[in-house]
């Protein structure tokens, strides 16, 4: 059984591996660079940068030795690991049980003389190693990376991750607990990611507000911070790493007692059956309000997300500014292509934060593009009469549409919060920047579909997802390393251009509606080939 | 006599999914107001018939008509007059049966609920459940519905009575049997051969993807082995004689004979009226007993 639970998480032990040397490797030469060539070395870049980290403490703390490549890359990518394997872990714990309990996969393990402290216990067992494998790779990863840059420090890095993988085991069993008291793994995945990113959030921010400051102690990431050894000078807390283990231990302890004593499929508060009517007038009218309504609080939490992350970014507006003036990056940024003004710029990198968002929707919306075919319902649409390319239609419409709240919400939070900011309304940027990231949902779920129906069921997620996270790590690392420019254009963000200040050339509009063109023909041929069953 | 239309014709219809997989040369016709049975072991070919018949996997090579339209050119003209369960059970998370209903009538532009409400009740099915939560067989009561609920002509089901417990059953057989009466055609395929023996009227048995007998069950049934079982008072014939009369799997006992008989039975009965019988049973032999005796060819 461990060893099938292993089997069942090695493609995502293999890609967090695959991603997180490359993102490691890479971005540690960037910043080595970045480190070596800034005028006045890496004691002046670290102070100069230091009041706009501090400002944007939200999104990433601590901060500690940025003169140093250890320092940086802890502060810049160990960080983000850190929030992001929490999610993973977080996510595993929530759809441990459940997902076998959804899928009826539980009943030939219960019914083979398992019981469920075991089936329990050895997966959580299963998925513990399986962080731990991660963290190890992550660790080496940044060990690489180090010494390719020439900062070794071999133990210091696998240190620093070993401690992440052990002190967010409690996240795991949290969404383990949780899952206990929900019915479905989507339900528990969701509170937990929740939960998960308060605490980081609460985390980075407690050390502003004293009244703030105890709630730290209830931070996994908290603890997994008192070890970073990856930063010289920087030691490790291994009583930290015992006491979280034993919280992991301890809630999945409480998991195992509350699911024995739940029904398989149940609660431990089972509801019972509503006797409503039904209610007829709630069910859409045609298929693009089915696929809106079905999936209202997910669009829900992409327009609060992406909202929220606008917000906070319009929100440090002012303070960031002010330090840009102060240290010459002003002239950088005019050079490539923000703007003039320190505001024009400021807004213009705040509104290419949403095609990343739309991106990550769209995949989103192209993995449930996915289940429609593996789990029967396109067979069961079709049977009405709707024909393929109407399917597709349907599809991108909804995708639109979902894509058009959170776009719409999004750009009037960040209007309200320029314009509280005291920052001037831009009508034509505002104007250009929806076009355009309308342009980009387009092309982006054009692009989705093609591939959707090209490999037709299988890893269409995964080849985006890669897709979308090259793009941003070529956009990132091409001006540091002198990386050919035809490399960048490969990326779609690239075509998006810089619409908060000019519309984007005639090639990018070639771009976008080139590749646009070219995969709404390829969906719909080869969605006319293809069976509508797996 | 009224002439019956021809409702499904396919002709060398195949779809080859390699290693002897899939459907060869099928060669099909189902008149109006038949009840057709696809019986045959896993695997051998029925859903992908009945997928073919959809247009949700594509042909290999030959051709399919329902109501004389092509099943391809013509697929979503016919899946208005077509009532389909499909083999494989859908998953549909967080909504209710209800939800899943009223939104499938919702997309074939069907205002009226009355008939969805009739079949739902007739099927015991609670449509304030939700989906994920129901049991197998109230998912394929999910599934019966939804092909029922809007009245079509052709009712095309794969495996119906799968998960259903007798009576549901039961109330299926008469609603096949109340859609013939209607006029109605029906193709069903299906392991459960006591159901495909009471409500089909003509049986089509497919073995490794090839349609090898066809006909009523009376032909299906005449075109196999009868088994006799005689007493005698007396004397009895020997192995050898029944053998040289062409009776196969001989065996004599004390007083009586068991044996069985490939098509005609006049020489033996010849030769036992030589004898004096004081018994005689002859069987023909049961759906299963014919879908056995082809499967273990």
């Amino acid at each position: 059984m461990f060893a099938a639970a292993i089997r069942e998480r090695r493609a995502t032990i293999a890609a967090w591996l695959i991603g997180g040397t490359l993102a490691m490797y890479f971005e540690a030469l960037a910043i080595a660079a970045e480190l070596r060539d800034f005028p006045g070395g890496p004691e002046v870049l670290a102070k100069s940068i230091m009041p706009t980290i501090e400002a944007m403490r939200i999104i990433r703390w601590p901060a500690d030795r940025l003169d140093t490549l250890g320092g940086y890359l802890a502060y810049h990518n160990i960080t983000l690991f850190n929030y992001f394997l929490a999610l993973y872990a977080a996510l595993q714990g929530a759809r441990l049980i459940r997902r076998l309990e959804e899928t009826g996969d539980i009943e030939f393990y219960l019914s083979a003389k398992t019981t469920r402290a075991k089936l329990l216990t050895v997966r959580s067992i299963a998925d513990f190693a399986a962080q731990m494998a991660i963290s190890l790779g992550l660790g080496l990863a940044t060990a690489f990376a180090l010494q390719s840059s020439g900062e070794a420090n071999t133990s210091g890095a696998i240190i620093t991750f070993l401690a992440i993988g052990i002190c967010i085991s409690p996240v795991f069993g949290l969404g383990l607990l949780i899952s206990q008291f929900v019915k479905n793994s989507r339900t528990a995945a969701g509170a937990t990611t929740i939960i998960v990113t308060i605490l980081y959030v609460l985390n980075n921010i407690a050390e502003k507000y004293s009244w703030l400051e105890p709630i730290k102690y209830l931070s996994p990431f908290y603890y997994a911070n008192l070890s970073r050894p990856v930063i010289p000078g920087f030691s490790s807390n291994y009583t930290s790493w015992i006491v979280m283990s034993l919280v992991g231990v301890l809630l999945v302890g409480v998991s195992v007692q509350l699911f024995n004593v739940r029904d398989v499929g149940g609660t431990v508060f089972n509801e019972k059956v509503d006797e409503r009517e039904v209610k007829t007038h709630l069910v859409p009218k045609g298929l693009v309000g089915d696929m809106l309504w079905r999936q209202r609080v997910g669009i829900a939490a992409w327009v609060i997300a992406s909202s929220a992350f606008i917000g906070v970014f319009i929100s440090l507006m002012t303070g960031i500014i002010d330090i840009w003036a102060k240290f010459a990056f002003l002239e950088q940024f005019a050079a490539s292509g923000f703007g003039e003004t320190p505001e024009l710029q400021y807004l213009a990198m705040v509104y290419e934060i949403l095609p990343p968002f739309i991106a990550g929707f769209v995949i989103q919306q192209s993995g449930r593009w996915t289940s429609d075919l593996n789990e029967g319902r396109v067979q069961l649409i079709l049977s009405t009469g709707i024909s393929r390319n109407a399917l597709i239609a349907k599809r991108l419409t909804a995708t639109l549409l979902g894509t058009l709240i959170m776009i719409t919400s999004t750009m009037i939070v960040a209007t309200i919060g320029g314009l509280w900011q005291s920052a001037n309304l831009y009508p034509a940027a505002l104007g250009r920047v929806f076009v355009m990231t309308i342009l980009f949902a387009v092309a982006f779920a054009a692009i989705n579909a093609a591939l959707v129906a090209i490999l037709h069921g299988k890893n269409a997620v995964q080849l985006l997802s890669i897709y979308v996270g090259a793009a941003w790590l070529i956009g990132f690392m091409a001006p540091y390393l002198d990386w050919p420019s035809w490399l960048v254009r490969l990326s779609i963000f690239d075509a998006f251009g810089h619409p908060f200040v000019q519309w984007p050339t005639l090639l990018n509009f070639v771009t976008i509606i080139g590749a646009m063109s070219l995969s709404l023909v390829t969906a719909a041929v080869v969605s006319q080939r293809k069976p509508v069953v797996k | 006599m009224k002439q019956q239309e021809v409702v499904i014709r396919c002709e060398k219809l195949s779809k080859d999914y390699g290693s002897n997989n899939g459907l060869f040369d099928c060669n099909l016709t189902v008149k109006s107001g038949e009840v057709f049975g696809l019986i045959g072991p896993n695997g051998a070919g029925k859903s992908t018939l009945l997928k073919l018949l959809m247009d949700s996997i594509k042909p290999s090579s030959g051709s399919a008509e329902i109501f004389e339209l092509d099943t391809q050119q013509h697929s979503l003209e016919l899946k208005a007059r077509i009532g389909y369960l499909p083999g494989e059970l859908m998953d549909f998370p967080s909504v209710t049966a209800g939800y899943i209903l009223n939104l499938l009538l919702n997309l074939r532009g069907i205002e009226d609920r009355e008939r969805l409400k009739i079949i739902s009740n007739r099927l015991q099915l609670d449509l304030n459940r939700k989906y994920q939560e129901l049991s197998h067989g109230n998912k394929q009561k999910v599934g019966l519905v939804q092909a029922f609920m809007h009245n079509p002509e052709l009712l095309i089901l794969d495996e119906p009575t799968i998960g259903l417990d007798p009576v549901i059953q039961r109330e299926l057989r008469t609603m096949v049997q109340e859609a013939v009466q209607e006029g109605k055609t029906v193709l069903l395929s299906s392991h459960v051969l006591s159901d495909v023996e009471s409500v089909c009227s003509r049986i089509g048995l497919i073995i490794g993807g090839r349609i090898v007998r066809e006909g009523t069950l009376a032909e299906l049934r005449s075109e196999r082995i009868h088994k006799i079982t005689a007493s005698f008072i007396g004397k009895k014939p020997t192995s050898t004689q029944l053998i040289t009369s062409g009776a196969t799997e001989v065996v004599v006992t004390k007083d009586s004979v068991y044996f069985e008989s490939n098509g005609s039975i006049n020489e033996i009965l010849q030769l036992l009226s030589h004898f004096q019988v004081s018994e005689l049973d002859s069987r023909e032999l049961s759906l299963e007993e014919v879908f056995f005796s082809e499967v273990n060819r």
